[in-house]
């Protein structure tokens, strides 16, 4: 009875606050295509050469002079060509479709609501005790892939297994970028029902934009995800894996 | 009434976490916590020209390009014979599918220009094949003996956009050209081109010179000289050719090196048969004493935020890498490992000191953080030393000397370069025996 006072609670409260459901399962797709790496990356666009830049031809002296020719001026350099086969590629893309919300549990009795209250309470109490003892048992170092236990249902060890194998292989990571065992990058991937890549999406655009290491890392993931072809995915289990989210951390675990 | 509004406060969180957990459910996450240490593979077509000129400068020009890439380790440039789209303008649009199809994370694509001043416009586009995007696109206009400059500058721009480090192309070596039998040997100071190209003599080889070192902030170096075999150390220009004294002191001044801003240099000096370490300002000429040991303290250098020094001392007993402050106080040894160390060298980039470590006859180059953890040996022989860093502080370079054979044969000294990884060791080729090089800043 009590837990279905709570179960009922819980949903009231899931409808009731949209927030608290509208923004990640539903989350809009960012379009790649549309952001110019150009703008953050490349020189500026006209770079007008300094005026008297060029150094005037000195008398060469008795050693010899490393340099003799004017260095190189730079040019104005004209934006890229029109990029509209990519937008015919970004429309091809078709985003996933949003999760339905959870099904509306049904109205219960009403009972003497503090002492509901204090029940529901307790079990989540339950609930974060036996999360912890999970946790504590489990050995952090038996495996590179972190279960998470929200999704043991959707994907087995062994499906997360060879789809993390399968893209490992592809990942080209530079161990002598500084810093390198402390980045980490999320690529969200949605998966065509033969297992390969519809779209791979740098979670982080922010930090993408902003951040030239990250940038570099971040990069080296999505393309690893594109380039790696189909995923080992089983066709009756592409409902449960089509939508997933990489987390790229080499945590000083290079071959 | 209290407690009753604190569990509902409670209970209410509880349930907002809950629900938002329950949002995440849609996606299965995975750890990607391995990867391959490969290059990336690139496509680097030919400079497209309109005439005969303009037409060789492009070929040569993509094969600097490729070469200086293809030599950092980072990259494998793919063979052009296997290219689906011929770029002839930086107009054309790449057919990105293709590309992929090679296999290629990024395309390079450019032109050569002739203008009517004589001059060439060379210019390049850099795409990220699988994002679609321009990543950098660059122009120079040249005379045409130059394109090889513009060649390097390219390369550290698509360096610089690929891997979000600062290129080393652009970049020359000055070293100790040895020629002669060992009883008297010539020694002259050479520059050239990172790439081993460019190749000149500064000295002509009348007076013994040792330790080049450049400024990083100009193309300016210190070295040492025996002129009228009295050791000193000198200051040289390699734009204009002038070449000063350092300072006359009473003493014989050795392993001098600039600070990170250039505009001082600090050296030993050694006076009554003790060495110590002391710094010269370079606009006042002012020295000041850094070490007061009864020991061998030597080949100081400076962190780049000229916070600190290191450099190698006997004070222990036997040679080690220690680090002070600028000011020469809080002494530190750092090293503790079997054997000798000598010839710290602080990477421009701070994270890492390179040394040279003799143990068990062996000679090693090798890498630590600054407060001695980390040890890691980079590369070993039967005498490997002086190692100097890269602008990036990515790669070192250093010399290496075989064994001498009992006729007399072999012992040749060469320079080499390897990375931090350890994975790309490459001989720079130089036209005599090569020892103490020393890597310039980016060219201005």
């Amino acid at each position: 009875m009590s837990f279905a006072f709570h179960i009922a609670v819980v949903g009231a409260t899931y409808v009731s606050m949209p927030f608290l459901s509208k923004e990640r399962p539903i989350d809009t797709p960012i379009i790649m295509e549309l952001v110019s790496i150009d703008d953050i990356t490349a020189a500026p666009p006209r770079p007008t050469p300094p005026p008297e830049e060029k150094p005037e031809p000195k008398p060469e002296p008795e050693p010899v002079k490393a340099s003799e020719v004017a260095p190189p001026q730079p040019d104005q350099m004209p934006p890229p060509p029109d990029q509209k086969p990519l937008k015919k590629e970004e429309a091809k893309v078709e985003p996933p479709k949003p999760v339905p919300p959870p099904p509306k549990p049904k109205p219960k009795p009403k009972k003497d609501e503090w002492a509901d209250l204090q029940s529901l309470v307790k079990d989540l109490q339950k609930k974060e005790t036996k999360k912890e003892q999970q946790v504590a048992t489990a050995k952090p170092n038996d495996s590179a892939k972190v279960i998470t236990p929200n999704v043991a249902e959707k994907a087995t060890m062994t499906e997360r297994d060879a789809i993390a194998a399968h893209i490992e292989a592809c990942w080209r990571i530079d161990p002598g970028t500084e810093g390198v065992e402390e980045l980490s990058a999320d690529i969200r991937v949605f998966i065509n029902p033969d297992g390969s890549v519809q779209q791979a999406q740098i979670v982080d655009m922010g930090r993408y934009l902003s951040d030239s290491a990250f940038r570099t890392f971040a990069n080296s993931a999505r393309n690893a995800v594109l380039s790696c072809g189909k995923l080992p995915i089983p066709l009756q289990r592409y409902n449960e894996l089509k939508d997933l989210e990489f987390t790229f951390r080499p945590q000083g675990r290079i071959n | 009434m209290m407690n009753r509004f604190v569990a509902i406060a409670l209970a209410v969180l509880a349930m907002m976490s809950f629900s938002s957990i329950s949002a995440v459910h849609a996606q299965v996450k995975i750890d990607i916590t391995r990867g391959r240490v490969e290059p990336m593979p690139i496509a680097i077509t030919v400079f497209a020209g309109s005439n005969d000129q303009s037409k060789q400068v492009g070929r040569d020009v993509s094969e600097v390009i490729s070469k200086n890439l293809e030599r950092s380790g980072l990259f494998r440039p793919l063979d052009p014979k296997g290219f689906m789209q011929e770029l002839t303008s930086l107009e054309v649009q790449p057919r990105f599918p293709d590309w992929r199809t090679l296999a290629a994370q990024a395309l390079v694509q450019g032109v050569v220009e002739p203008q009517p001043s004589g001059q060439l416009r060379i210019a390049f586009r850099l795409w990220d094949v699988y994002g679609g995007q321009q990543m950098v696109g660059q122009a120079y206009v040249t005379q045409p003996e130059n394109w090889r400059r513009v060649a390097h500058i390219m390369s550290d721009a698509i360096y610089t956009a690929i891997t979000g480090e600062t290129g080393y192309f652009d970049t020359r070596i000055v070293y100790i050209a040895e020629s002669g039998p060992a009883i008297k040997r010539l020694k002259r100071l050479a520059i050239m081109d990172q790439d081993g190209a460019n190749h000149r003599y500064l000295t002509d080889g009348a007076n013994l010179v040792l330790t080049p070192r450049f400024s990083p902030t100009s193309q300016e170096i210190t070295y040492l000289s025996y002129f009228r075999n009295v050791p000193r150390v000198y200051l040289f220009n390699i734009d204009t050719g002038r070449q000063e004294v350092l300072g006359d002191f009473p003493g014989m001044s050795y392993a001098p090196r600039f600070s990170p801003d250039g505009n001082k240099v600090v050296f030993s000096m050694a006076q009554d048969g003790n060495s110590d370490i002391y710094e010269m300002d370079l606009r006042t000429r002012k020295t000041t004493r850094l070490t007061d040991h009864p020991s061998i303290d030597t080949s100081p250098s400076y962190s780049p935020n000229r916070d600190q020094l290191t450099f190698n001392s006997d004070r222990g007993g036997s040679q080690q890498l220690y680090t002070m402050n600028a000011d020469g106080s809080n002494v530190q040894r750092i090293s503790f490992g079997q054997g000798k160390y000598g010839t710290p060298v602080w990477s421009p980039r701070g994270d890492l000191i390179a040394f040279t470590r003799i143990n068990q006859g062996n000679f090693y180059i090798g890498v630590m953080k600054p407060d001695g953890s980390a040890e890691r040996l980079l590369a070993e022989g039967y005498l490997v030393e002086a190692p100097t860093w890269a602008p990036n502080g990515r790669v070192l370079m250093y010399f290496a000397q075989g064994k001498t054979a009992s006729d007399g044969s072999g012992g040749r000294t060469r320079l080499f370069s390897i990375d931090l990884t350890g994975y790309n060791q490459r001989e720079i080729l130089t036209p005599q025996d090569a020892s103490d090089p020393a890597w310039s800043p980016l060219i201005p």
